[in-house]
């Protein structure tokens, strides 16, 4: 299991909103990850191996994150005008493609929410790791 | 495609079993001042009946805080994690966690009748609150939170495969939105941060 420290938790969780501060404006590149498997790595948990399995987890409800080069984890909580899922399960057309994405960025609780304005650029899956575990990634 | 659409039972085909207490998402960067607003608005008014069949509203709770998950009683994957997550986070609350109201609301009102929800939300937690109705009723509370439901497919059982929004909605005791937890999150992680809403 991965572990992830929760850093500065005390310093930010905060009572009210009128501490809150905006959300910042950023560009995140990297992997669209299943966010169950990714921390738990049940199965494969990034790239081609884990395709059809991240494109199930996703279509179940299981929040879909993003794998930055940054070397956070970003939680999608939107993409474009999707105004009625605040889970978001529906971006299961880009599930393991490397994207880049600007996105309003909401720290909270420790945890990187981000509301995906556009995706900027999207390579689709070129993280190819099925061949290491003998994955058949996209069916017959 | 709303909950009316989901008529002939929902099944989640996640792959996951069991609990899984998962460690807080990596926020290692400089900490902005103070925490960012809360990324969604969601929640409002309901009326739905609950797991012991009284009719129940948005206002028979307030005063408490809300824990509440959209999901259903027999769903395999992300609700039971969810909710699961939910009771171990209640546990970790203690005394605390009495001012905390635990709720399940149904998306699949076909089966998780009064009936049905009792047994079901009794094998999670104790206290776990589960709420269904009409369709209408349903609806409505799922519309206020921002919920979709929708059915995408079949698995090789022939049982539907249902995408749903799975976070949890930590709601005030005046009824409104203090912030959302991914259902994967570590109950101790959801603990701490609740204690800093209730603080």
């Amino acid at each position: 299991m991965r572990t992830m420290a929760l850093a500065g938790f005390a310093a930010v969780a905060l009572s009210t909103a009128a501490q809150a501060a905006p959300p910042e404006r950023v560009q995140v590149t990297g992997e669209i990850i299943d966010s169950w498997c990714y921390l738990t790595e049940i199965m494969y948990p990034e790239g081609s191996a884990h395709h059809q399995c991240a494109i199930w987890c996703a279509a179940g409800g299981i929040p879909v994150g993003i794998k930055g080069d940054d070397g956070k984890v970003y939680m999608v909580l939107k993409l474009g005008a999707d105004s009625t899922s605040v889970a978001n399960p529906g971006i299961l057309e880009i599930q393991s493609h490397k994207v880049k994405v600007e996105a309003d960025l909401y720290v909270r609780d420790g945890i990187n929410y981000l509301t995906i304005a556009q995706v900027v650029n999207d390579e689709g899956i070129v993280n190819l790791t099925h061949d290491e575990y003998g994955i058949q990634p996209f069916g017959e | 495609m709303g909950i009316a659409s989901l008529r002939g039972g929902l099944a989640l085909a996640a792959l996951i079993l069991g609990f899984l207490a998962v460690p807080g998402w990596a926020h290692d960067k400089e900490s902005p001042v103070g925490a960012a607003a809360v990324p969604v608005q969601a929640g409002g008014p309901f009326a739905l009946i609950d797991h012991m069949g009284q009719p129940v509203t948005d206002r028979d709770f307030r005063g408490r805080y809300m824990l509440v998950f959209f999901g259903y009683a027999n769903c395999p994957g992300i609700c039971p994690t969810g909710l699961r997550g939910m009771a171990a986070t209640l546990d970790i609350l203690g005394p605390e966690g009495e001012r905390i109201a635990p709720i399940l609301v149904t998306i699949d009102p076909e089966r998780d009748t009064v009936e049905n929800l009792g047994p079901a939300v009794a094998k999670i937690h104790s206290r776990l609150i589960g709420l269904t109705g009409t369709f209408a009723q349903l609806n409505a509370a799922a519309k206020a939170y921002k919920i979709s439901a929708k059915r995408i497919g079949w698995t090789l059982q022939k049982q539907p495969i249902v995408q749903h929004s799975s976070f949890i909605y930590l709601m005030g005791p005046d009824g409104k939105l203090l912030t959302l937890f991914p259902p994967i999150m570590d109950p101790e992680q959801m603990a701490a941060a609740i204690r800093g809403y209730m603080s």
